[in-house]
């Protein structure tokens, strides 16, 4: 470090120690809880470290509730999700991004694109619902992996639109225009010149997408019912009789894990996704 | 798309072509033929409608009214990629993502030509060109030149109709522009492919085309060989636009005395030749009229002694080039170009005679900038 005194240097370090222990205290509290009996759970003051070690809770939770069915039907819904959203939204970005519609419909269009996501979600998780609950051209999408996919795109279509124009505009249209002179049609433009530029953004844009369909709650509360995902069975310790915190904890620890470790395994592409972009020179 | 465009090497025809962006009228109905093998040069400052034109041509860009033709046939509604035209961006627009070989494989590629004879003829375009060596590089490893060769050689594969190239040279430094601008004159004539050629640099319009049009506010001003362009320009936005520096003009008003004519400006005065008497008298508007005397820098000359064919000037300020020396002047309020021995360094102020090379020179009607002589 040039020209930082040492005082300087040790404030720091400290204000960053302070605030990874905000950070991450309550991850180590989930995973410390989820490895402790039931007994040492309600151990008045609870123990910061854990006294007896046990993997009681992931039995229960694994094995007797078999979350691996659930996990399952995250897997699926997570999928869905993140296909559809990415393939309709992108599409729809590019088309924003390379044509001027009258009367500045562009913008609104990108407006009313975002005002999906202004309702609180408890605003229209019911006439959802009702939908779902009907039978249309003989199906029925309440109760399966993809209907709530299906919900979930519709959540983050926005987030996949504003994300991906940003990444359309920065890619020259020289480029496109070069390939249709060459003798590619439109479609085959996007599909050879534009769409491997913009993979970096597609690939992250597609991440998020994946984390916030395998989170979501709400959505997969009303809309499902046997083909229920994680974050539904995990709160599904909590019964009308007891509060099974052990059960939570370790069911918590099983549906976050897939997570930081797809996050982790993909950081680099979120990252160079969201700052970089160019395709300069 | 009934017909597309099939010959090797074209006519291009624009018929009463128009463009309007909005209310802004783009293109205002040009008409222009380009000949087999012939390199037109469009040429004017930015915003006067040649890249509008060339991008209308390629069909990157509707035409709101008149027809194009390549090869005879009416281009209007195909898509670029029925034209058959090859294109030279300005940016060059390589496919960032595809090495150097892909990108110069492309147009065949997408054109289903089987691989077997894409290897060859994208090999035999890289050696034309001297990019041979860089085939599995991708343009961000290239330099500003070797950019400009990939995107030429991009364009010479097809072998197409039309090369269409939209200031080509623009983004390279000002020595490889002018060795380029050398090599793309003798490429295009070895290959006889008719070349459609935009650029602002009168520098390269003079030393590439066959022909050059002038374009202005979406009007095309004229349509000649250079030289012929340059010694007789149809208005003064011509005169002023080729040759650097451009024509001076001097405003002054006709005077005919004693069956001579003569234009004066604040009490200055000179002797029109001769000739030019019958001229003037044609002109709509006829003496005595307000005028602008055009005469090219190279066409000014320092003389010692005042005599009735020279000017009194003031030096503003001499710029020497090396080669030959610039010195800006004073006649009278206006200024005056001249293009001088590079020894000759005045001092600025000194006051000195000029005469004006009336044999070289044109007169303009002050009214509508037209040339008169």
């Amino acid at each position: 470090m040039v020209g930082g005194s040492r005082v300087g240097f040790v404030f720091k370090h400290l204000l960053l120690a302070v605030i990874l222990l905000v950070v991450l205290f309550p991850v180590y509290w989930l995973a410390s809880m989820s490895v402790k009996s039931t007994r040492e759970l309600s151990a008045r003051p609870p123990t910061m470290i854990v006294q007896n070690f046990t993997l009681q809770n992931f039995y229960n939770v694994l094995v007797t509730q078999n979350f691996f069915q659930y996990a399952l039907n995250s897997v699926q819904v997570a999928v869905t999700a993140t296909l559809i959203a990415t393939v309709a939204g992108s599409l729809a970005a590019y088309g924003l991004s390379r044509f001027t519609l009258p009367k500045n419909m562009n913008y609104q269009l990108l407006f009313t694109v975002l005002t999906v996501r202004m309702f609180p979600p408890s605003v229209t998780v019911i006439p959802i619902y009702i939908l779902f609950n009907r039978e249309i051209l003989g199906v029925k999408l309440y109760d399966t992996q993809f209907g709530l996919g299906l919900a979930h795109a519709f959540l983050d279509i926005p987030l996949v639109v504003w994300i991906m124009l940003g990444f359309f505009r920065e890619i020259p249209r020289d480029i496109e225009e070069a390939a249709l002179v060459d003798g590619d049609s439109w479609l085959g433009a996007f599909r050879r010149q534009i769409l491997p530029l913009a993979a970096p953004g597609l690939a992250a844009t597609a991440i998020l997408v994946a984390i916030s369909s395998w989170n979501e709650f709400l959505f997969a509360l009303v809309l499902t019912q046997r083909s229920q995902t994680l974050p539904i069975a995990v709160a599904g310790q909590i019964t009308q009789f007891d509060i099974l915190y052990g059960n939570l904890m370790a069911g918590g620890v099983f549906a976050a894990v897939p997570v930081v470790i797809f996050a982790l395994l993909v950081q680099r592409y979120i990252i160079r996704g969201l700052t970089l972009g160019g395709v300069t020179g | 798309m009934t017909d597309e465009v099939q010959t090797s090497n074209a006519t291009v025809a624009f018929q009463e072509v128009s463009k309007t962006f909005g209310h802004v009228l783009a293109v205002n109905k040009l008409n222009l033929e380009v000949a087999q093998g012939e390199l037109l040069v469009l040429l004017g400052p930015s915003g006067c409608g040649k890249t509008t034109s060339l991008r209308m041509l390629a069909g990157l860009e509707r035409i709101s009214s008149g027809t194009i033709r390549i090869g005879g046939t009416i281009v209007n509604e195909l898509p670029p990629r029925s034209r058959n035209v090859a294109m030279v961006f300005q940016s060059y627009a390589l496919y960032p993502h595809l090495s150097v070989y892909e990108n110069l494989a492309y147009p065949l590629r997408i054109r289903g030509l089987p691989k077997a004879s894409i290897g060859p003829r994208v090999r035999e375009v890289a050696s034309l060109l001297q990019i041979d060596s860089l085939l599995e590089r991708r343009p961000k490893q290239l330099s500003g030149g070797q950019r400009q060769r990939v995107a030429l050689g991009r364009a010479i594969v097809r072998r197409p109709a039309v090369f269409l190239m939209d200031e080509p040279l623009s983004n390279l430094d000002a020595q490889l522009r002018v060795h380029t601008r050398g090599e793309l004159k003798r490429l295009q004539s070895e290959l006889g492919v008719t070349t459609i050629y935009v650029t602002h640099d009168q520098a390269e319009a003079m030393t590439l085309a066959d022909r050059v049009a002038i374009m202005r506010d979406g009007l095309l001003q004229q349509v000649g060989p250079p030289r012929a362009i340059y010694d007789q320009p149809s208005n003064m936005f011509v005169a002023r636009f080729l040759g650097s520096p451009g024509m001076n003009f001097l405003k002054g008003v006709l005077r005919a005395d004693g069956g001579r004519l003569g234009w004066s400006s604040n009490g200055y005065s000179l002797q029109l030749p001769s000739e030019w008497t019958s001229a003037v008298q044609a002109a709509p508007a006829s003496a005595p009229a307000e005028v602008y005397l055009g005469v090219r820098p190279e066409n000014v000359a320092f003389v010692d002694q005042p005599d009735e064919a020279s000017l009194p000037a003031e030096v503003y300020v001499s710029e020497a080039l090396g080669n030959e020396t610039l010195v800006r002047l004073q006649v009278n309020g206006q200024d005056l170009v001249a293009r001088a021995d590079a020894n000759f360094e005045p001092d600025v102020g000194t006051r000195v005679w000029v005469r004006p090379d009336l044999r070289r020179a044109h007169l303009f009607d002050a009214a509508n900038e037209a040339r008169i002589i």
